[in-house]
């Protein structure tokens, strides 16, 4: 029993643990249109609209809640034979995050800066976001053209 | 004493509105300004009322949507375009079929060109060019995308600033297409002109694309699902560049280049 009891501590302990690392991806008030290897997400909240490349968009795949940062990292080098997944999925995480892409509590994820030698050899994980116009917004405008002011006349002092 | 104005009923893409305006301007004139493929009717309107009102300084008006102000001290020589214009706006935000992206449109050598972009952006100056090289024009404000991802046509005048940035000329060309045809845009040129460069131009990713249309969607807000999938159907099929422009010469030149068909 008490052997019981401390297995069940280990295993709670160990999934805290495991849920701490591990980071889900948000669906909810979502629209999410597939390109092929890349992806456009609407966020209904924000009205933003943010373009997820290859890469970031298997690392948000990949946030099921389950797999750890170690895990997403070895799979990314494993599906883009590179090595830099230990860089890249952290520096996409944190795109992620920041665009609001992701539920739950966000472990802070240490990212390491991304070399321009990296930056041509590994396939880096990139976000655009644009916040979507308002239809005014869209519309052609006209630039107001200021006209000279005309002299003033000249004053004339009163004695 | 001024006299009454009958109102004047019509429906576009499926959005329906009326114009009245006071009686020192034409029901001729509102007709030149409906948005293209407008439908006069003899049913009050639903969706939308538009009026120009006189204010108190003369020759000056003010152009209200039910009811409400949405310009104010308009010069009665800009009065009806700038009515015109809201009531484009209108009919794009809420037409229930398509998707109104702001674009400049030509088809040239079998090659349907989108050139969206913002005011100042530079569209109306190479849609003028293609057109003068003999394109065929679509439209200088709104691509009218459709669910299928297809471009119909839109022709407004083309309106050409002079250097400052005011409008100067408008001008509609010869070799227009109709409200009905379609196309297939097959080339999106992001390309936003800067004075003195030389072409630069960039190849632009479907996310990308889609991305970029988006900002340029009137309804992307109001409706954002449809825009989204409007946007990424042409992103799927086109070829998309942008960059900066210098004169209209090379960009034309480099279409011509690229092999480019509908």
């Amino acid at each position: 029993m008490q052997y019981w009891n401390g297995l069940q501590k280990y295993n709670v302990r160990f999934r805290l643990q495991l849920e701490e690392n591990a980071m889900l991806a948000r669906t909810e008030r979502l629209v999410v249109e597939d390109l092929g290897a890349e992806c456009i997400v609407y966020d209904l909240d924000s009205k933003k609209a943010h373009s997820l490349n290859s890469s970031l968009k298997w690392i948000w795949g990949q946030c099921d809640g389950k797999k750890t940062v170690d895990q997403i990292a070895k799979g990314f080098d494993q599906q883009f034979d590179e090595r830099g997944g230990a860089t890249a999925v952290p520096s996409g995480l944190k795109q992620l995050a920041s665009a609001n892409l992701l539920t739950g509590e966000i472990p802070v994820v240490e990212t390491s800066h991304i070399s321009r030698r990296n930056v041509m050899s590994v396939a880096v994980p990139l976000l655009t976001s644009i916040l979507v116009p308002t239809a005014a917004a869209a519309m052609s405008r006209e630039k107001k053209i200021k006209l000279p002011k005309p002299p003033k006349p000249p004053r004339v002092r009163k004695r | 004493m001024k006299t009454e104005v009958p109102a004047l009923h019509a429906i576009s893409h499926g959005v329906r509105f009326s114009v009245r305006v006071p009686d020192t301007f034409s029901h001729e004139g509102v007709r030149s300004i409906l948005p293209p493929g407008s439908v006069e009717t003899k049913k009050p309107a639903v969706d939308g009322e538009f009026s120009l009102e006189d204010s108190a300084a003369p020759g000056v008006y003010t152009i209200r949507r039910d009811g409400r102000i949405a310009a104010r001290s308009v010069p009665s020589a800009d009065a009806l375009r700038r009515l015109g214009k809201y009531l484009q706006l209108w009919v794009a935000e809420r037409a229930p079929d398509h998707v109104f992206i702001h674009s400049g449109v030509a088809v040239w050598n079998g090659c349907a060109i989108l050139c969206p972009g913002r005011s100042f952006a530079g569209k109306s100056t190479l849609i003028w060019a293609l057109v003068q090289a003999g394109a065929v024009y679509y439209s200088d404000e709104y691509a009218v995308v459709d669910r299928r991802g297809h471009v119909s046509a839109f022709p407004v005048p083309i309106a050409l600033r002079d250097s400052v940035g005011g409008l100067r000329s408008f001008i509609t060309p010869k070799f227009g297409a109709k409200n009905s045809e379609t196309v297939l845009p097959s080339l999106v040129l992001f390309l936003r002109y800067s004075p003195g460069s030389t072409l630069q131009i960039r190849s632009v990713t479907p996310a990308d694309t889609a991305l970029r249309l988006l900002q340029n969607t009137v309804s992307a807000r109001l409706n954002p699902q449809r825009a989204i999938h409007a946007a990424v159907s042409i992103a799927k099929k086109a070829r998309a560049y942008g960059g900066s422009r210098g004169d209209t010469d090379a960009v034309l030149e480099w279409i011509a280049k690229i092999q480019c068909q509908v």
